[in-house]
Order: structure tokens, then C-alpha cells, then sequence
């Protein structure tokens, strides 16, 4: 096998001189991309002014301020030949801001497909590992509820006998009370219960496993649940949109009880 | 056969070979502005548009002013009927011989994106 000390040099040959200790190679050499060549701006950037250049042979830049401008000459709608005209105005500005749309997403959907593959690419690697990590947790669970287990009754147990040494103690300090006279509290020993370990288990990476009180919860009965939560501004948010479906899937034809329903003219733009 | 319910009018019918007088709104194509057309019983013009009242009156029509055949828009242009007043205004708005002006060419499609803005 040749190394770098013993490869003899070409007539144009760049590599070292034999004789002379090898050198570790450079990045062109080794495969990685040579940063001293790299004349793009950071993604983030690039992408931007990318889109800043096609906003502007787009034109939008000009037409968004021909657009505002035209919004603050806008008259007052008192007859129909203003509604038609706000109607057209309307018309464009949606029609405008489709066309930017348009423009952000022919930059922003490789973004998106990118991000979509890295995450696919991430999940398909750590996914088997994950479904193995779940079931190994609830193993921990298991064993650690034994273990907690196991230590409540030690701890009642231990409890039980302090109190039973106690007892002991009381009885005793009162015969001497009888017998000397001096106050039984004087050879009562303060007795406290034998200090259980918490479960923890410890590997030899430094990882600990411990316990901790988990809080679960059913629901026996909504109409029962305070108002603090019947009321909350999320639940009537929800119940707001679950009722507003209901009310459009019926066109209006409907009832519920603790709700008013009434009708309003909107203005479409077509 | 029919064997369902017919279904109910939704609005007044008309006979595809007797028009009503009066003015209407068309497009001569999809996405272009409006037309203004003009439908009235009367006697027929020359090359010169001048009115030949020794000939019988026949059914006339004006397609943004400009004399046109009626059965081109006869019934399908009934849904839109307008006043005088509006089809004076479409007709004086269409005769524009701007070329970078939206109602330019009642043939071609609006592009709203472009136009300017109405106020």
C-alpha cells in the first residue's frame, strides 16, 4: 500500500515531495464543498430577494400603492353606481392579492415540500425507534408503580412500629415517673419513623429513574361542571363554531334551545 | 317521460322568436365587459343608416350602437334588462377609441389585475 510519503511525483504533480511527512488532505480532496467558493448569500436571504425581484417585474410593488391610493379616493357608498364601483374596486384587490399570493407560494412551496421531506426522512429513521421506546416506557411505568408501591408500605410500616416504640417509651417513662417522681416527659425519646428510600433506579450513563404523580380525569357529567369552565372563552369559541355549522347545514331552519338565531345582508363581490 | 313534479318557474318565460323592446345587458364573451343591446320594432336602415320607412317595420337591434342581428342575443339577453339611461351610459363608455382603456374592445376578456381603478 502507498502513502503520501511514498508516491513519486509527476512532471506536473502538486502532491509532496517525497521524503517529507504526508499532509492531512484539503477539503477539495476530501470530498467537502470548499466554502472559499461559495458566492450565494444565506438561504434565508436569497430567498427573499429573489422574491423581492419578482415582485417587481410582477409589478405588485406599484400596483399595491396604485391600489392604497385608490382606497382613500374610495367615495361614499349612497347609490348604486358607487356600490358598483367599490364592488370593481373590491374585485381588484382580490384579484391582486391572488396574483401575490401566487408569487409567495412559487418561493414558499419548495420551502414547504423540503421541510415536509426532512421531517418524513426524520420520522421514517427515529419511527421504529420510538414505537420500541414506548413500550420500554410502560415497562419502566410498571415496574416503578411496584416500586412505589413497595415503598408506601414500607413507609406505613415503618410508621406503625414508630409508633408502637412510642408507646412503648410512654409506658416506661411512667413507671419511672411512679418510681422517682420525675416527670414522665423527661425519658420520653423522640421516635421518628425509619426513613424509606424513594424508588429511584440509576444507570451508568447518569440517567435516574424516579416517580412522579400523574393526574388523570374523566368527565362523568358536563351540565354538572362549574361555570368557570362551562364559560371559559375556548369552550364558547368552540361552541360558537360547532353552532354556527350546525345553523348553515340546516340554512337557518333550526332551533336550539339557548341560542337566538336571526338573519343579516352581507355584501358579495363577484 | 316525466314522471317527476315540474319543477316552478323561476322567472317569466319568453318566445325565442318574438322579442320584447327594450334594452339589455350582454357580453359578447366570457370575462369581457358589459354590452349594451338595444331591441326595438321598427323600420329597417340602408348602408347609410338612414331610416327606409317605405319597407315594413322589422325587429332592430344595436349591439353597443352598432346595428347587429337580434337572434344573436334573442331570448338568452331577456335575464338582463336595463333602463335607457344605462344603456346610453354603456354605449358612450364602450366608444372609446383608447386602446390602452379595459372597454377598448368589447371582444376581449377584462383583465382586472391590470385595469385601473375605478376611482
Amino acid at each position: 500500500m502507498t502513502t503520501e510519503t511514498s508516491r513519486r511525483p509527476g512532471p506536473f504533480s502538486t502532491g509532496p515531495i517525497i521524503g517529507t511527512p504526508a499532509q492531512a488532505p484539503g477539503p477539495v480532496e476530501s470530498g467537502e464543498r470548499d466554502a472559499r467558493f461559495d458566492n450565494q448569500p444565506p438561504l434565508g436571504d436569497r430567498i427573499m430577494l429573489e422574491f423581492e425581484e419578482d415582485l417587481r417585474a410582477e409589478g405588485l410593488i406599484e400596483r399595491a400603492a396604485e391600489l392604497a391610493a385608490a382606497a382613500g379616493r374610495a367615495p361614499a357608498c349612497n347609490d348604486k353606481t358607487a356600490a358598483g364601483k367599490i364592488g370593481d374596486f373590491v374585485k381588484q384587490c382580490s384579484v391582486f392579492e391572488k396574483s401575490l399570493e401566487a408569487v409567495r407560494e412559487k418561493h414558499n412551496r419548495p420551502l414547504i415540500e423540503a421541510r415536509s421531506s426532512l421531517k418524513a426522512r426524520s420520522d421514517a429513521i427515529y419511527s421504529p425507534l420510538a414505537a420500541a421506546v414506548e413500550r420500554l416506557r410502560e415497562e419502566l411505568n410498571f415496574f416503578m408503580r411496584k416500586e412505589a408501591e413497595r415503598v408506601r408500605r414500607e413507609q406505613l410500616a415503618a410508621e406503625e412500629e414508630a409508633r408502637r416504640l412510642r408507646r412503648e417509651a410512654e409506658e416506661r417513662a411512667k413507671e419511672k415517673e411512679e418510681a422517682t417522681g420525675i416527670p414522665a416527659e423527661t425519658f420520653v425519646p423522640d421516635i421518628q419513623p425509619r426513613h424509606i428510600e424513594e424508588p429511584v433506579a440509576r444507570g451508568d450513563y447518569g440517567s435516574r429513574v424516579g416517580t412522579r404523580v400523574v393526574y388523570k380525569h374523566e368527565i362523568e357529567s358536563v351540565r354538572q361542571l362549574p361555570d368557570r369552565l362551562l364559560k371559559h372563552p375556548r369552550v364558547v369559541e368552540t361552541l360558537d363554531k360547532l353552532i354556527a355549522a350546525e345553523i348553515k347545514a340546516a340554512s337557518g331552519k333550526c332551533e336550539i334551545k339557548g341560542v337566538r338565531i336571526w338573519q343579516e345582508q352581507a355584501a358579495v363581490v363577484r | 317521460m316525466r314522471t317527476g313534479k315540474r319543477a316552478p318557474p323561476r322567472g317569466p318565460g319568453f318566445d325565442p322568436d318574438l322579442p320584447v323592446q327594450g334594452f339589455y345587458r350582454v357580453k359578447l364573451r366570457k370575462g369581457a365587459h358589459d354590452s349594451a343591446l338595444a331591441i326595438w320594432l321598427g323600420p329597417p336602415r340602408d348602408e347609410d343608416g338612414a331610416e327606409m320607412f317605405e319597407r315594413p317595420f322589422a325587429w332592430q337591434a344595436t349591439i353597443n350602437g352598432t346595428p347587429c342581428d337580434y337572434h344573436d342575443f334573442w331570448p338568452a339577453c331577456a335575464r338582463d334588462p336595463i333602463t335607457r339611461d344605462e344603456h346610453d351610459r354603456l354605449v358612450e363608455r364602450n366608444r372609446t377609441m383608447e386602446p390602452e382603456s379595459p372597454f377598448y374592445d368589447p371582444k376581449k376578456p377584462l383583465n382586472i389585475g391590470t385595469a385601473p381603478t375605478p376611482f
